[in-house]
């Protein structure tokens, strides 16, 4: 353990970004190739260019409340499959809330503690996970996603639709995001252990502080457990974030744009 | 003889639209020609599956 595990952490973490940039840019370069105005490759410049004209013409509340209503909300989902949309919205919600909230806390602990000394009150509360609110949020969302993933995986290997097929990069991904979230529990019990977290602040943490209390009187190297189970946990939901451009995750970035741009383009031509 | 298909023929939404399909199947359901022979080579998911290879392997 001589290496800090949040320095092994921010290696990966960094590394793993550079690939989801390289990644996006690699998809975002291939739809450059096609037409714009009957004309290609459409290019960068061009492509931006034909956007802004688009969105003034059309006007940006149109714009944004069809990327809302239809690119996040689904309307259309919800009205035929109802079971669906739910697993799908805690899915796309609770994913895009706990990352925000990730990001949040790592930018107040590395960049506003780290590097600048910051000394607030609220950057202190948002960079502590013991936070009640800190807390609570993490082990909501979590589990939301944890409902959602098992609503997901139900509906590709219990009760299959006729239409739907399951190949190997949809099980390898569905065990990548299980993986990734699941082991975010005995990551959290173990820090609770190692830290010797208080039960007046730990039971925040719900579920991490349950499954934690049959270990508190049993003596083990928690730290030295931790470091490992912390390293897998941080370096798993690292290579998912990796994957995204690479899988049909991908979606989940394009979906909104495209459906935003099609119901505009509809009502436009209506 | 084999028609390759080529980038510069598609529209960016056209392109987009590939990366935006979840592989979900509803397409199924709406697809005429599927519907009448039932054959792989037509299945929507199919065809939007090799276009997608095809647009990896170049």
């Amino acid at each position: 353990m001589g290496v800090s595990r949040l320095t092994v952490f921010w290696v990966f973490h960094l590394l793993a970004m550079a690939v989801l940039v390289a990644g996006c840019w690699l998809r975002v370069s291939i739809w450059l190739e096609g037409q714009i105005d009957g004309r290609a490759p459409a290019g960068a410049r061009r492509a931006l260019v034909a956007s802004w004209r688009f969105v003034r013409r059309v006007g940006w509340r149109r714009v944004l409340r069809a990327f809302i209503v239809h690119g996040l909300l689904h309307p259309r989902l919800r009205a035929g499959d109802r079971r669906r949309w739910q697993a799908h919205a805690c899915m796309l919600g609770g994913f895009a809330a706990l990352a925000g909230l990730s990001t949040l806390t790592g930018f107040a602990q590395e960049i506003l503690i780290g590097l600048f000394r910051v000394d607030h009150p609220l950057v202190r509360a948002l960079a502590n996970k013991d936070t009640p609110l800190v807390a609570l949020l993490n082990e909501v969302l979590g589990l939301i996603m944890v409902i959602s993933l098992a609503m997901i995986a139900a509906r590709r290997y219990v009760r299959r639709p006729s239409n739907l097929r399951t190949g190997r990069p949809d099980t390898v991904l569905i065990v990548l995001l299980a993986a990734t979230l699941l082991s975010g529990y005995p990551t959290e019990v173990l820090r609770l252990l190692a830290e010797q977290v208080p039960a007046e602040v730990a039971r925040y943490s719900f579920v991490g502080y349950l499954l934690s209390l049959p270990l508190r009187s049993v003596r083990w190297p928690w730290e030295a457990l931790h470091y490992w189970v912390f390293l897998f946990h941080s370096l798993i939901a690292s290579a998912f974030l990796a994957s995204l451009p690479f899988s049909k995750l991908f979606h989940a970035a394009v979906s909104p744009l495209v459906a935003a741009a099609n119901t505009v383009a509809r009502e436009a031509e209506a | 003889m084999s028609v390759q298909p080529k980038l510069s023929g598609y529209s960016v939404r056209q392109l987009m639209e590939l990366d935006a399909c979840t592989r979900c199947g509803e397409c199924v359901a709406w697809c005429p020609t599927f519907a009448e022979n039932r054959q792989e080579l037509t299945h929507p998911l199919g065809k939007i599956a090799r276009l997608r290879d095809w647009i990896v392997r170049h």
